[in-house]
């Protein structure tokens, strides 16, 4: 291979070491354990009920992102800055295990969950349900994590809007007229297709405008470094 | 002994201006007080109407409630059997009773999202020692592992004090424009008894097991892995000390006789509850000085 093609290869173990892989098999769990508590009739498990491998998945999700790029968490960045490969092929390789992983995770996730919670929903109609949480959640997490230079806090954002979402989203639907539009797990026999529909697109639309955002946010170097800080 | 306190103090000092420049402990304490504000004057208090007038009639209690628009609503209701309703409503300032328990109760989600913060962004503070090779000097230094983890956590409390008590005028002066009157001693004791109790826990718990990392990446993994044991758990248990003081028809409210012993019973019931956090932060520092010990032999 030429020096300008070692430029572009990959790392895909390393990118899935360091996102953190075994976070997928706890969340398998928990969206079983969901299943289970909604079957037998817990009122949390209710209160999640169909919404619990899209929640789980989009949690999960948002704290892998934030674990893919935070500039204060990885020593000596300044040399992976002057390495001769792009700084985007970290986020790029990175972002593929998330998005794999996490799609294979709530495909058995979709099943397992019906299993324990049988509800005729297919594993597309489960796929459909997380697919642009999990978006919103992963461009969320990337952006703080870079922004703020540590994953801690893009991880702690994820976590508190799942989990704000899950316990509170009905207190938000009654708040705002719009809230339909960005709640993250919208009950979908609530509302019509149409908006159920615009939920979904908006979501993802947001969640790939964060994750393109993150991307830009790589060329001022002197940001990453936090040289505007300590100068 | 006195060459031990001067360590300790030394450490605080320098700990504290260290998290100070570091801004998370800024950024905990802003994050909670801004939900606080934000929790207090939307979801909490759109949802429930603020009861200004209590009329006790027998077992009959007549309720004047001042709806989200302003509407003032009436409501009878019958005491259910086996409920100790407080009768002593009929003696105080029942707006100014209500305005205070709902900043109380607004609390409880505050306190699970302090709690998570601090779980999420202070296991750091040790790891970072390994990151910039400031192990190997304390290493080398007549600094005993008790004292080095002392050190560590009172800082972190002393920010957290610091932040948080900045943080309580704010949220207590946006309450009291915002609503009306709340009762300051009250809320007073409650902030001193239970919320910095709380915030202490926590965070000498993310400090502590964060210990256990070398990178800041792991102690994340490792501040996150019992948050959903604590946030359950912690819910549990504060909401079963809410439901018994703060709303006042539930079945298992302690009888009281007079706002001032509610006040004290209300105290008291959170006062168990942190007893037990407290109890799990001692056996994490004793075991986390254990493990220090042995690494270091």
């Amino acid at each position: 291979m030429t020096w300008h093609g070692r430029r572009y290869i990959f790392a895909w173990r390393r990118a899935v070491m360091a996102v953190g892989w075994w976070l997928l098999p706890i969340g398998l769990v928990g969206m079983f354990f969901f299943g289970l508590m909604a079957q037998a009739r817990d009122p949390i498990g209710q209160m999640i009920g169909l919404s619990a491998v899209a929640a789980v998945g989009a949690l999960i999700g948002g704290v892998q992102a934030s674990l893919i790029l935070a500039p204060a968490d990885d020593a000596a960045f300044e040399i992976i800055l002057a390495a001769p490969r792009p700084l985007a092929m970290i986020l790029i390789e990175r972002l593929i295990v998330v998005f794999v992983m996490n799609a294979a995770i709530a495909a058995v996730g979709a099943v397992v969950f019906d299993l324990a919670y049988p509800s005729g929903e297919t594993v597309i109609d489960q796929l459909a349900r997380w697919f642009p949480p999990f978006t919103a959640m992963v461009g969320l997490g990337m952006t703080i994590a870079i922004v703020s230079r540590k994953s801690g806090m893009g991880a702690l954002l994820a976590i508190l809007l799942v989990g704000s979402m899950l316990f509170g989203g009905f207190a938000f639907l009654g708040l705002f007229d719009w809230a339909w539009t960005l709640h993250l797990f919208l009950p979908v026999d609530q509302f019509s297709a149409e908006q159920v529909f615009i939920n979904r697109t908006l979501l993802t639309a947001i969640g790939a405008a964060l994750i393109a955002y993150s991307f830009s946010l790589l060329r001022n170097h002197e940001s990453l470094l936090a040289a505007h800080i300590s100068a | 002994m006195m060459t031990t306190l001067s360590q300790i103090g030394g450490m605080i000092r320098y700990e504290a201006l260290m998290q100070f420049r570091r801004r998370t402990l800024i950024l905990i304490a802003a994050f909670f007080t801004v939900g606080m504000i934000v929790l207090n004057s939307t979801l909490l208090r759109s949802s429930l109407g603020v009861v200004i007038d209590v009329n006790i009639d027998g077992e009959q209690v007549t309720t004047i409630t001042r709806s989200p628009s302003g509407e003032l609503l009436s409501e009878t209701t019958t005491i259910p059997a086996g409920v100790n309703f407080p009768r002593w409503l009929v003696d105080v300032d029942v707006e100014m009773v209500s305005n205070t328990y709902a900043l109380l109760m607004g609390f409880i989600p505050g306190l699970i999202v302090l709690t998570m913060a601090c779980l999420a962004m202070l296991t750091e503070i040790i790891p970072l020692d390994y990151r910039f090779k400031v192990d190997e000097l304390l290493q080398a230094a007549p600094l005993s592992k008790a004292a080095y983890l002392a050190g560590k956590v009172l800082s972190v409390w002393l920010g957290l004090t610091l932040g948080l008590s900045f943080g309580a005028v704010l949220i207590v002066a946006s309450a009291w424009v915002q609503f009306g009157a709340v009762d300051l001693w009250l809320t007073a004791r409650f902030w001193v008894l239970v919320i910095l109790p709380i915030a202490f826990v926590a965070s000498g718990i993310a400090v502590l097991i964060g210990g256990l990392a070398k990178t800041r990446r792991a102690a994340l993994f490792i501040g996150i892995a019992p948050l959903p044991v604590i946030v359950t758990y912690g819910i549990f248990l504060l909401v079963r000390a809410v439901m018994a003081n703060l709303i006042f028809m539930s079945p298992n409210a302690p009888a009281y006789d007079s706002y001032a012993a509610a006040s004290a019973g209300l105290i008291s019931s959170y006062g168990e509850t942190v007893l037990t956090f407290i109890a799990v932060l001692v056996a994490v520092w004793i075991a986390l000085w254990g493990v220090f010990r042995v690494r270091a032999a």
